[in-house]
């Protein structure tokens, strides 16, 4: 898995209008310089670039002309070998020209089929392998392969024996049913996949011919995959016209692989393509992109089950487009303007201060400001009121109390695993580490290392909640590696570079764990706790790896390179690879995570599954943003301070006429749904009025205290009459605290409303459970639910008595943060004094402001 | 027959390939034509009785099987020559003609035989519970594939009274595909409450004056919507919505064929007539999940009638007796909760939708998670049973008067050349709707996922 470095794209535009033509041609740039080729297959990619006066670069591969002399000859650059010898090849582009000496070798040498880096690449390319085909667990038909080749011993089995030896026919080749199906001479559910005039066709065939000779098991193997050019390659296309089509610009790829042996062998022509998004681009079978529309995408190159991506930017001129220097608060909004500037969006303006406040509000406090402080915050004349605002909210208990619930999510605390006592402990624990902002890798290592009883030590619920070692090393991955391990249990993961081995040997960290269940004290107590609250003790055993099922081989534990005594707790080297500075995943999940609350989607999206083919859309701004959090000392708040401070966050969700087809660039600020808690908790605040929830707090404060005073009383019995009903006082003050707004507790009951919009069942680790998207059941609850109706009953009551013009006012700086403009105004007055029944007008009204999309929807 | 003599790894190659360009010989291209053609179902309705329904007492009865264990029911003929039932389908015997039963189900998976709630999932997916990513129940995927046909309603409704509705799945698809689940026919959020029609239109109007600080112009998330709240006002204002849930409504000689008169033996009859109403309102996949409600006067001692008779399987009453345990709660097959009523409400079910001409495009399957042992066990009872057990099915293109398959004269073993597991159900009912079980969907992870992985269709249920 790789991460490109920090790279600055500003420097590459120099002119305020980047719409100014191409500059000529300083130079011409072949890779390689020279070339070898060795065998009758020997071929090689070149790529001729042309490097203009501006230091732009751009793929002429396809546009110049070659001349070769000497035993080869060469189609689109791709250079293939005629007989041995040596000679040279001409580059050469108007007068501009370069000369690359080649030598060819052992051309008449028979060079045999090799199983493994040959044939099966042939077939992976040609999608055989593939979880749709024949790679999908039991296979198609009667053939059966691993998914992209990750077991080529099973391969091996399938092809060269499997189905009574009918696949190959090393005497007839062409009559193979390996030949014969893809080619459609026979019928073929998977359609035509080879054609007989193709490398790929002659290099089955040969291998049959050769007699289906398996991999020699030491031989060598691949040990890297390398593409160019590199990431940050920008490929320009021509203005568009009219009907939109721009000029297609293409860019040539060039893979090799690099063997255990030394040998490196070109294998663009064996390689398979694809883009992360082919609406930017598309890559044909040769490796050669061809952009389409502006914007980013991976090139993603697949050589068995080795991955590579390389991210190319596509720009275009937009006519009439002129970049205006907008306002910048650090390095979040010069990253997100470069790539802005780069890609020509003009960035929307900042939002009022009434938006301003609610979406801070929501996104820090799960909660609407109250109508006293969006009035004192409007009122405000300071220049600094924003920075202040935000300083305030993030020292809120709210603030801890929402991001301790979106923690308790995917920790999955809940009442069924845990007992009611040890969910509330183990939550509490979570919310006090966010209220003390303790560092992030802290956290992490007490999560994760935790040992003892669960009582006690609360983190150690976490090996409760995932309750056998699969289970934790998933969550792990998931949680705070960004990946989605789980495919790598049964196969190689299909789209990254984790394979069976690393899952079993992360497992392995974990296969220790000791889950002892505590025995339920016996003696006299007048209630005996069940033995969910009593809990368990959580202790680490020395441990064997856990083997890999296919190979049976036990895995050492990740990371495999350190040197561990027998007796020493595995975890704690796994957690010092993980939090380390130069760890590739940690920060940058953390800090991706925290950006996809604030902003309603993550750098990397999905936020959890962190792979080189699915880029971020900020690749440097997601790199500066970890590197911030490293250096900050793994200080959430720190990076919340710097992502609330930015222009970025504070932009309009209005769009303008150069960003409105922007869906991801943060041009402007992203309109969405509340979340299921939030809603609930709006609709409560909005019809009980705020002060509610501050009488339970109140409440549970004194119950409290009564209660520590009675146990202080009553030290020597602990059953007295008096501490048991104040015990009964402070839970039922507790639950009507908890069960009022639902973005303040950490495991709010699972009700139809809340899952109707996407409260997540805590069932797994992966932030999709959450559900984002609007659907029928979500309008059925806002017109016809109990929980509306009851509460629209009730803000007719908070706002019933109050005169008409007074009551527009509250209503709407309670539910969209400003006052209401003249018609809503006119619109309400008038449906009020319309309407026979001035309270069920009421309940109209409020119920009317309920199903705004201002209302329902942050933005 | 074609059909027949086609191999399915042939007919699958020629449905994947087109067939067009492969030039194919014409006779199979017109099989595979006709095959198509039966896949015929426009919407299905599945009456899934659970618990496991004892398939030697009803559907494939065992005159000669050994007489200690031997059901006491007697085997009677239907209106089909050489179909036989046993005597607890006197009803659906009169219309043998219209269905195929199916008698050589199994289901062999290691940990699922024992469970009910996992057996349940299994039948609601159609594939395997037990696998790393969850699937989702086969109505879901059709909702998701094939949408709705009447916007006033779910496209996937679940009467989900029975004790294991609640394992119904939703898996990775969008929230728009859940069941909707009502229970005891009982319509919950789809009938306006506290507020009349004219209200709410009257609240959806100054919403419209109101609604204009942000708006969906340009944002496609406020759009959709937008769009679900017009078709929640439909839902709820269209007096179809409801018309298509009330079963009182139908009229008396329609009623009769689906339960006596008296009250207090309607309800699986009620709600089988549900079924065919939804059906006929245009809901896509309906499954009727349920049992008769426990009443302590009427049924003393039947706590939860479903079908798992460990115990006393032909009590006059209910089943709890002195050493059992796990079939307490339950009454005797032979008692009106259980076998007579099912065989009124379906003989009913079958009569009505046919004179209706429901069942030309709507396919009926009458399924339970597994049969019972062929011995009686020590208590009288029977226990679950995997290897063979029978389904029904009528309807889209299902030969009528077929058995299909055949067990041994215990009903143990299935001795036929062919048997049909739960993912096979599952490929035969996706097929009939023209879904095709060799695409994959895909997870939002763009993780391939076969529907009934693995699974046939029943070959004999396309004629």
């Amino acid at each position: 898995m790789r991460f490109p470095i920090l790279f600055i794209l500003i420097s590459l535009t120099s002119a305020v209008s980047v719409a100014a033509a191409e500059k000529p041609l300083k130079r011409l740039d072949v890779t390689p310089k020279t070339v070898s080729l060795s065998g009758p297959r020997g071929g090689v990619q070149l790529l001729v670039s042309g490097i203009h006066a501006n230091g732009h670069a751009r793929d002429l591969t396809r546009d110049c002309q070659f001349k070769v002399t000497g035993p080869a000859r060469i189609e689109n650059g791709y250079v293939v070998p005629t007989g041995n010898g040596s000679g040279s090849i001409v580059v050469s582009i108007g007068s501009m020209r370069q000369t690359i000496p080649f030598k060819v070798e052992r051309f008449d040498r028979p060079l045999p089929i090799s199983f493994r880096w040959e044939a099966l690449a042939v077939l992976t390319k040609q999608g055989c392998n593939s979880g749709s085909c024949h790679g999908k667990p039991n296979g198609r038909g009667s053939l059966e392969l691993s998914l992209n080749a990750f077991d080529p011993r099973l391969d091996e089995r399938s092809l060269i024996r499997g189905a009574f030896v009918r696949f190959t026919h090393p005497v007839e080749p062409a009559e193979s049913l390996l030949l014969k199906k893809p080619t459609l001479r026979v019928p073929h559910g998977g359609g035509k996949r080879l054609r007989k005039d193709r490398e790929s066709y002659a290099i089955l065939k040969q291998w049959i011919a050769e007699g289906c000779r398996p991999e020699q098991r030491d031989g060598p193997q691949c040990v890297k995959v390398e593409v160019t050019p590199n990431d940050g390659r920008v490929i320009r296309l021509g203005p568009a016209s009219e009907n939109q089509a721009a000029d297609a610009a293409q860019q040539q790829v060039r893979v090799t692989a690099h063997f255990s042996d030394g040998s490196i062998r070109d294998v663009t022509r064996i390689a398979t393509f694809s883009v992360s998004n082919d609406s930017v681009a598309t890559v044909d079978a040769n490796g050669l992109v061809t952009g389409l529309d502006r914007g980013q995408t991976a090139v993603v190159v697949r050589y068995l089950d080795d991955i590579v991506s390389v991210y190319l930017t596509v720009v275009r001129d937009i006519s009439g487009f002129v970049w205006v220097k907008p306002a910048e608060n650090g390095y979040v909004d010069q990253l997100v303007h470069a790539k802005l500037r780069q890609l020509q969006y003009l960035p929307s303006g900042n939002c009022d201060d009434a938006t301003f406040i609610r979406r801070l509000s929501l996104d820090v406090r799960g909660l609407l400001p109250s109508m006293e402080e969006t009035e004192e915050f409007l009122a405000d004349k300071k220049t600094d009121k924003r920075r202040r605002l935000i300083d305030r909210f993030l020292d809120s208990r709210e603030f801890a109390r929402f991001w301790g619930l979106r923690l308790a999510d995917l920790l999955r605390i809940n009442r069924e695993t845990l007992s009611e006592e040890r969910a509330a402990d183990y939550s509490r624990w979570v919310f006090e580490t966010v209220e003390q902002n303790m560092r992030y890798d802290q956290f992490v290592r007490e999560l994760l290392t935790a040992t003892g009883k669960t009582a006690d030590v609360q983190a150690a619920n976490f090996f409760r909640t995932t309750n056998e070692t699969k289970m934790v090393a998933e969550t792990v991955a998931q949680l705070f590696m960004g990946s989605r391990l789980k495919c790598a249990q049964c196969h190689n993961h299909p789209y990254e570079s984790w394979t069976q081995d690393n899952y079993y040997q992360i497992a392995s960290v974990f296969h220790g764990i000791d889950r002892k269940q505590l025995e339920v004290p016996k003696g006299a107590k007048k209630r005996k706790p069940n033995q969910r609250e009593v809990g368990m003790f959580i202790g680490m055993t020395a441990g064997r790896g856990m083997s890999n099922p296919r190979t049976g081989v036990p895995q050492k534990p990740w990371p495999i390179d350190v040197e561990r005594k027998p007796n020493q707790d595995r975890r704690t080297a796994f957690v010092e690879w993980l939090t380390a500075p130069n760890n590739p995943f940690f920060s940058r999940v953390a800090v991706n995570r925290i950006w996809a609350h604030l902003l309603g989607r993550g750098l990397v999206e999905p936020i959890d599954d962190f792979r080189s083919s699915n880029p971020a859309v900020n690749v440097e701004l997601l790199d500066a943003l970890a590197a911030d959090f490293q250096k900050s000392g793994f200080d959430r708040k720190h990076i919340m301070r710097v992502i609330l401070n930015s222009r970025t966050y504070q932009r309009s969700s209005d769009t303008n006429q150069f960003n409105e087809t922007d869906e991801n660039l943060l041009s402007h600020a992203r309109v969405r749904l509340l979340t299921a808690e939030q809603l609930q908790d709006a609709v409560f605040r909005l019809c009980d009025g705020p002060q509610r929830f501050a009488e339970f707090e109140h409440e549970l404060a004194a119950a409290d205290k009564l209660l520590a005073t009675t146990l202080k009383e009553n030290q020597e019995d602990q059953d007295a009459a008096a501490v048991v009903k104040s015990k009964q006082q402070r839970d039922a003050a507790r639950a009507r605290l908890n069960s009022y707004y639902m973005t303040q507790q950490p495991y709010p009951q699972l009700t139809s409303f809340l899952s109707a919009f996407g409260q997540p069942p805590r069932k797994t680790a992966c932030a999709c459970e959450r559900r984002e998207e609007a659907n029928l059941d979500q309008a059925l609850q806002l017109m016809n639910s109990g929980l509306i109706r009851d509460r629209v009953g009730r803000a007719a009551d908070r706002f019933g008595k109050l005169p008409n013009e007074q009551f527009i006012r509250e209503l709407y700086l309670a539910a969209v943060s400003r006052r209401p403009s003249d018609a809503e105004r006119k619109t309400i007055s008038d449906y009020l004094k319309a309407g026979a029944d001035r309270g069920k007008a009421f309940e109209d009204v409020i119920w009317a402001i309920i199903n705004t999309n201002e209302f329902m929807f942050q933005h | 027959m074609l059909t027949n003599s086609l191999s399915r790894r042939n007919f699958v190659s020629l449905s994947m390939g087109g067939l067009a360009g492969l030039g194919i010989a014409p006779a199979l291209a017109a099989a595979v034509k006709q095959q198509a053609a039966n896949s015929a179902a426009k919407n299905v309705l599945v009456i899934f009785e659970q618990g496991g329904v004892s398939h030697t007492d009803t559907w494939d009865p065992k005159p000669n099987a050994n007489p200690v264990h031997r059901s006491p029911f007697k085997t009677i003929d239907t209106n089909v020559p050489g179909m036989q039932f046993t005597e607890l389908l006197s009803r659906t015997a009169k219309l043998a003609d219209k269905i195929s039963v199916v008698r050589c189900m199994r289901q062999p998976k290691p940990n699922i035989g024992n469970s009910h709630p996992l057996g349940s999932q299994y039948l609601f997916s159609g594939a395997d519970p037990t696998g790393p990513v969850e699937i989702p129940d086969i109505g879901s995927v059709v909702s998701h594939e094939k949408g709705t046909a009447a916007p006033h309603l779910p496209a996937y409704v679940f009467e989900g009274s029975g004790e294991q509705s609640k394992m119904t799945r939703l898996g990775f698809l969008s929230a728009s595909h859940k069941a909707y689940q009502i229970r005891h026919g009982k319509v919950s959020g789809l009938k306006l409450e506290g507020i009349t029609k004219d209200r709410l239109h009257g609240r959806r109007k100054l919403l419209a004056n109101l609604n204009i600080g942000l708006t969906g112009a340009a944002r496609p998330e406020v759009r959709a919507m937008e769009s679900f709240a017009a078709q929640a006002e439909d839902m709820l204002t269209n007096p179809k919505t409801l018309a298509a849930f009330d079963v009182e409504s139908e009229p008396d000689h329609i009623k009769k064929l689906y339960h006596p008169d008296e009250d207090n033996r309607r309800h699986r009859g009620n709600m089988y007539m549900l079924g065919r109403k939804l059906i006929e309102s245009g809901v896509r996949f309906v499954t009727i999940n349920t049992q008769w409600p426990s009443n302590g006067k009427l049924w003393p001692g039947g706590g939860n009638m479903n079908w798992d008779h460990h115990d006393a399987i032909y009590s006059k009453g209910n089943t709890n007796i002195k050493g059992g345990g796990a079939g307490a709660g339950r009454f005797g097959i032979g008692t009106w909760p259980m076998m007579p009523s099912t065989d009124w409400a379906f003989s009913g079910l079958i009569a009505d939708m046919d004179q209706r001409g429901l069942l030309d495009e709507c396919l009926v399957c009458f399924v339970t998670e597994f049969g019972r042992t062929p011995k009686v066990n020590e208590r009288e009872g029977r226990d679950h049973w995997v290897h063979a057990f029978s389904f029904a099915f009528a309807g889209a293109g299902v030969p009528g008067g077929q058995i299909v398959g055949q067990t041994d004269s215990d009903g143990a073993y299935v001795t036929s050349p062919t048997a049909y597991t739960i993912e096979d159900y599952g490929a035969t009912v996706f097929t009939k709707l023209g879904i095709d079980v060799n695409e994959p969907i895909y997870t939002p992870e763009d993780r391939p996922i076969f529907l009934s992985k693995g699974g046939r269709p029943i070959n004999e249920l396309f004629s």
